[in-house]
């Protein structure tokens, strides 16, 4: 197949998963057209693949690049695309059909893909989160109602607000056996490090631009208003700490840069940012609650 | 002047939104005769502290101007009680015991 270049996604991620690394999402990245991304070997999507792959689909779409996907081979994770809304309103020059499969709602599925482009559907997302609360949210998981919560509202509004892509928002959630809960967000914006650095210009490494975003009053928004703006990481991470989850991950993956903090009952065990060779396009954030 | 959140969502995010509830909050606001702001959290399930900080913040700070009465928080919920403390500890406003009715 001349001009077509398979990017085979490997069936386990591995330590991977955490991240979504396999879907290539960088400015530099102009390979061979039609693009062909080969995801027959799939056989576990994390809500985070999920959004990264939406997130691929769109970034190339929007540079004129036709991407053809080859599904997975397994019914079960075409089941699962299906269900998640993956082809939902797929960009014109994109080829991706998981086939007659079945979509019915599953239980487990907090958040199906969702793109949010406007306020209206930021508050359509609120009144979803409400409903979540609510039903699903019971039992073990109800610890994490509102570390979950406040997650998804601060970076849903910084990803609208200071991401600027006019592809919106991404965000996913999917629960494991009552045991865990993994939401993820992203966007195909200008990224934290970039947006920092128009205040902070002596930021020039990625990975301490987002750990310094993690901190209170840390902001790329000018001007007064400035004062009371850039506490949305603090806040998240302090809201894990406040309601002590007996096991919490926040990862934070935009330009070259990565932050990661856990959390065990409410107690910070890791916290670090550092810099990697690949770059991502926009800002990817990876929570995952768990019972400890 | 009682102003009851729930009517408008349970659960609210974006600073956005903080902005566009302050905004009709104000259109609803008669300087003249209300001599009392209570704003009711009964249902509201949860807010993030920056949709807390565009709308209750705003308020505690026009307080703080002389420019409207202290607004009295009634049955907010511990996540919601959390995003408002937070919100005024980034403002830097004092935020009375007695005007935080659980």
């Amino acid at each position: 197949m001349t001009g077509v270049r398979p990017w085979k996604v490997p069936a386990d991620g591995g330590v991977s998963v955490k991240w979504g690394e396999w879907l290539p999402l960088r400015p530099a990245h102009q390979d061979a057209h039609p693009l062909h991304l080969d995801l027959s070997n799939l056989s576990f999507v994390d809500p985070l693949f999920l959004v990264r792959l939406r997130g691929f689909l769109d970034w190339h779409a929007a540079r004129g690049h036709e991407v053809i996907v080859e599904p997975p081979s397994r019914m079960y994770v075409r089941n699962y695309l299906a269900r998640m809304n993956i082809c939902d309103e797929l960009p014109d020059r994109c080829t991706f059909n998981v086939g007659s499969v079945n979509s019915n709602p599953h239980p487990d599925v907090l958040i199906a893909l969702r793109r949010l482009r406007t306020q209206r559907d930021a508050d359509d997302l609120d009144e979803a989160v409400g409903n979540l609360l609510q039903a699903q949210f019971s039992g073990r998981l109800a610890r994490y109602g509102d570390a979950f919560t406040m997650t998804i509202g601060e970076m849903c509004d910084n990803a609208i607000s200071h991401g600027r892509s006019a592809h919106g928002a991404y965000v996913a959630a999917q629960r494991y056996q009552g045991k865990r809960c993994v939401l993820a967000i992203g966007d195909l914006g200008i990224g934290i490090p970039e947006h920092l650095r128009r205040t902070h210009p002596h930021l020039t490494d990625d990975g301490e631009a987002i750990a310094e975003a993690t901190k209170p009053r840390v902001t790329g928004v000018k001007g007064p208003r400035a004062q009371h703006r850039g506490n949305g990481y603090f806040h998240v991470i302090d809201e894990m700490r406040e309601t002590a989850v007996p096991s919490g991950v926040l990862r934070v993956w935009a330009g070259n840069g990565r932050f990661s903090v856990a959390m065990t009952e409410g107690r910070a065990t890791m916290r670090r940012g550092w810099t990697i060779e690949e770059p991502t396009a926009g800002t990817w954030v990876r929570l995952e609650l768990g019972t400890g | 002047m009682r102003y009851r959140i729930a009517d408008y969502g349970r659960v609210f995010s974006t600073r956005e939104r903080g902005s566009r509830l302050l905004a009709d909050f104000l259109a609803a606001y008669d300087v003249s005769s209300d001599r009392s702001i209570v704003l009711d959290f009964e249902d509201v399930l949860n807010m993030t502290p920056s949709f807390a900080d565009e709308f209750v913040g705003e308020l505690l700070v026009r307080n703080t101007r002389g420019q409207l009465p202290a607004p009295a928080l009634e049955n907010l919920q511990p996540a919601a009680r959390r995003a408002v403390e937070r919100c005024a500890r980034v403002r830097g406003v004092a935020l009375p015991r007695e005007l935080v009715a659980a």
